[in-house]
């Protein structure tokens, strides 16, 4: 199978999503196309491209200022676009490909998780509702920095909860996941702990205030 | 490093059939998750089956057997 390099260091968006687009239809069919960015926004927005397409598409951090984000295109997909019309192929033609804008730093989100439900209403659904929440922060572009859990929040970085798998999965990505070491004495769960760590009130109020964003579910 | 890839998604209309098929797929030890129907496949809510692709015949016949009642069947790129 073809193998394209792409090189898009130093290069501003949509530079590197043009030229991805550009050698996905070069292949004329199945292939693997890897772009070398020099920043986060570019791989956000390649991979926001990569999903709108239906790529499966992987990204790594090589370096402080190198990443690589490597896209399999399908037989049919490559085919499908050797032959369309090609009217914005030129360098610097689809502002829209700029889903994140150029320049941006990367927001810093925070998630409050602050019960082991989601809404008030009814709990047992409230705890479907959770569970499908932290399910669907791992398929997001763009992930928080942080996700903290406090008060009956904290039951879900614990034994038993059915969260853990995709607690797990934004850590490897790079989210901090912090529960209140308060409230796991409080709950007698300190020794239940099963993804991320401990932190106090002083790094709560700290994450908080710092936020960008807050979000509580 | 965060990597995509092509998954069985099935569908349900009713949230008691997604909670049904969970109960059986995991006494079947077939792998797959419940997750919130992902939105390439709906706009709406409600709960799917999250699966390997190449469990799609072994998903039907049992889901069939049990009498449990599903919407869609169909491929989506998740990440993994």
């Amino acid at each position: 199978m073809m193998v394209t390099r792409v090189d898009a260091i130093g290069d501003a968006c949509p530079i590197p999503v043009v030229k991805t687009k550009n050698a996905i239809k070069e292949l004329h069919g199945a292939g693997t196309v890897e772009t070398l960015v020099d920043n986060e926004i570019a791989v956000q927005n390649l991979t926001k491209m990569a999903n709108q397409k239906g790529y499966a598409v992987k990204s790594q951090k090589l370096s402080d200022d190198r990443f690589q984000v490597t896209m399999e295109i399908s037989e049919k997909a490559g085919l499908s676009e050797a032959s369309q019309a090609e009217p914005g192929n030129a360098l610097g033609q689809e502002p829209q490909e700029c889903l994140v804008a150029p320049g941006a730093r990367k927001k810093n989100i925070v998630v409050a998780v602050t019960a082991p439900v989601m809404g008030t209403g009814n709990d047992e659904l409230g705890a479907v509702l959770i569970k499908g929440f932290l399910y669907a922060l791992t398929q997001q572009d763009e992930l928080p920095s942080t996700i903290l859990f406090y008060n009956g929040g904290a039951t879900l970085t614990c034994e038993g909860s059915a969260s853990i798998e995709d607690l797990k999965s934004l850590e490897a990505l790079g989210v901090e996941i912090l529960t209140c070491g308060t409230c796991l004495n409080y709950y007698k769960l300190s020794d239940h702990l099963q993804v991320g760590g401990v932190t106090n009130m002083y790094e709560i109020a700290e994450k908080l205030t710092r936020a960008d964003l807050v979000i509580r579910p | 490093m965060r990597q995509s890839k092509e998954f069985l998604v099935i569908t349900f209309s009713e949230t008691s059939d997604a909670m049904a098929a969970e109960k059986l797929f995991q006494g079947l030890q077939i792998p797959g998750r419940i997750i919130p129907i992902p939105r390439q496949l709906s706009a709406g809510c409600g709960l799917s089956w999250r699966t390997e692709m190449n469990r799609k015949e072994e998903a039907r016949a049992q889901l069939s057997k049990a009498g449990i009642r599903w919407q869609e069947m169909a491929p989506v790129t998740l990440w993994a």
